[in-house]
């Protein structure tokens, strides 16, 4: 079974973000990274660019496929996991902590609201409403 | 959708399936990478029950073999095994495929499973007025492949001969639990392997019993995922992407398993003559500079970005740690070394290297 964590909001394209005060921390679900199988090439934007919801922030990829990365907020980035670029098998050993992608300042704390909680993300993979 | 008989095995496996030209087959089990690994260190199981099998037999079967395919069986003794293609008047291949001669009147054709009726129909529009009967036999059988350096000591002792003793590229008539089999020295790793070829209903016993006592040798189960990924690492063409309609033989570098000089007149042989005097483009490998994955017809330029070919495979090689791929480029180009290749709208490098990217020592 795939692991979904209580102390994340998710979005319905398999981001999920930590919330710490005015910073979010992104990466994408377990389910997501079980569905891609080995990754091997991830592109991260710069660290000072912004991001938008729902606009693609970047690309990762494995054997099979490639994927976008979208943002489940909006934000400035202040930071991205540089570990990822030598080691993109951490995304599959650990979605939620080693293999995060990239630290953000939230720019409208009101997106949030719009999240799926981490019941309704499990629901969502489990085949209720995609 | 077309199914093999190992289909509950995969189910039970948890294999991810998909639909590969109709049949409906793991593209992995617990992961490409894992899988691939399996191989190259231990030992894996393919199902690749998909490939046809059409046999021709009768009085004149190594005349109309020969007349079919472009390398030549006539040297040949029995019990061995052809690589060979198969090409149109124009010379470009219908089908690359395995020709095991059981001896001169007796031949079985083991084909791509895309290609399988194509090339059944294909043989029966060309037989002529030779003496043969063909027969598209697919449905009747599975073939399992066993693969990696231990496969050897895994499958010696299935089989009442001794397998170890089989040269590559050999085949025996043999039996698996008491069921008739061939058991032959081939497979699309590079790797060490065998392939079992048996009737369909003693399938499942035969893969449960080489998954059961591969445990001790760490197997795996493989999907088409580790399939494709093992067979670029090694070089090896597969039709539809190195050869096609539109990329003849001597471009995809068959060129050795075509003979020109044979005993007899073959489909595609003043065509292929031309194309081996005229060559303009050749297959290539590339090692890319990042781990970005080349995908199949991607652009593949020179350093002043001119188009030069495309890619034709590509994919991240485990063991090397590296993207590699083939492509077919212009001729005058395959000793530039440094590639540039569009992706997606974005330029990356790589490097041309020669084939294969990983070597086997067997």
């Amino acid at each position: 079974m795939v692991e979904v964590q209580d102390s994340l909001l998710y979005a319905p394209s398999h981001e999920w973000i930590r919330i710490e005060g005015d910073i979010g921390i992104i990466g994408i679900t377990d389910f997501a990274q079980s569905q891609l199988g080995d990754i091997v090439y991830i592109e991260l934007p710069e660290t000072d660019e912004n991001i938008f919801m729902n606009s693609a922030f970047g690309s990762i990829e494995s054997v099979k496929t490639v994927s976008e990365l979208i943002a489940p907020v909006n934000g400035n980035i202040i930071e991205t996991n540089e570990e990822l670029a030598a080691s993109p098998e951490l995304i599959n050993k650990d979605p939620y902590n080693n293999g995060w992608l990239i630290k953000i300042k939230i720019e409208d704390k009101k997106q949030i609201e719009g999240l799926l909680s981490p019941g309704d993300y499990e629901d969502m993979i489990s085949g209720g409403n995609e | 959708m077309k199914r093999t008989p190992l289909y509950e095995e995969h189910i039970r496996n948890n294999g991810r399936m998909i639909e590969f030209f109709g049949w409906e087959l793991p593209v992995y089990y617990s992961s490409i990478k894992e899988e691939a690994m399996a191989i190259r260190q231990k030992v894996g199981l393919f199902d690749v029950s998909h490939m046809g099998e059409i046999f021709v037999t009768g009085e004149d079967a190594e005349e109309f073999i020969n007349y079919i395919i472009t390398n030549s069986t006539f040297q040949k003794e029995d019990h061995s095994i052809v690589y060979s293609l198969m090409c149109d008047k124009k010379g470009f291949a219908v089908d690359d495929l395995l020709v095991y001669k059981f001896n001169k009147k007796h031949f079985l054709l083991v084909v791509n499973a895309s290609n399988a009726d194509k090339d059944h129909k294909w043989l029966l529009e060309n037989r002529k007025d030779f003496n043969i009967d063909i027969q598209n036999r697919s449905k009747e059988y599975a073939l399992i492949a066993v693969q990696g350096p231990r496969s050897i000591e895994l499958i010696n002792g299935f089989f009442p001969i001794d397998v170890a003793a089989l040269k590559y590229y050999w085949f025996a008539e043999s039996t698996f639990n008491d069921n008739d089999c061939l058991i032959s020295r081939t497979g699309y790793t590079g790797e060490q392997g065998f392939e079992l070829l048996i009737h369909r209903d003693h399938a499942v016993r035969a893969w449960n019993a080489l998954l059961d006592k591969g445990k001790n040798h760490g197997i795996l189960p493989c999907g088409l995922g580790a399939r494709d990924l093992l067979r670029i690492e090694v070089g090896f063409p597969l039709y539809g992407h190195e050869l096609n309609e539109k990329i003849n033989p001597i471009e995809a570098n068959l060129g050795w398993v075509i003979k020109l000089d044979k005993e007899c007149d073959f489909i595609g042989k003043e065509n292929l003559k031309e194309f081996k005097e005229k060559l303009s483009r050749k297959r290539i490998g590339f090692i890319m500079d990042r781990s970005k994955i080349a995908r199949e017809d991607s652009v593949i330029m020179d350093q002043e970005e001119h188009r030069i070919g495309s890619v034709t495979s590509g994919t991240f090689s485990f063991c090397l740690k590296r993207s590699i791929g083939m492509g077919i480029i212009e001729k005058k180009y395959i000793d530039i070394g440094k590639l540039k290749i569009n992706i997606g709208e974005k330029i990356f490098t790589a490097e041309i290297t020669h084939l294969p990217f990983v070597k086997i020592k067997n």
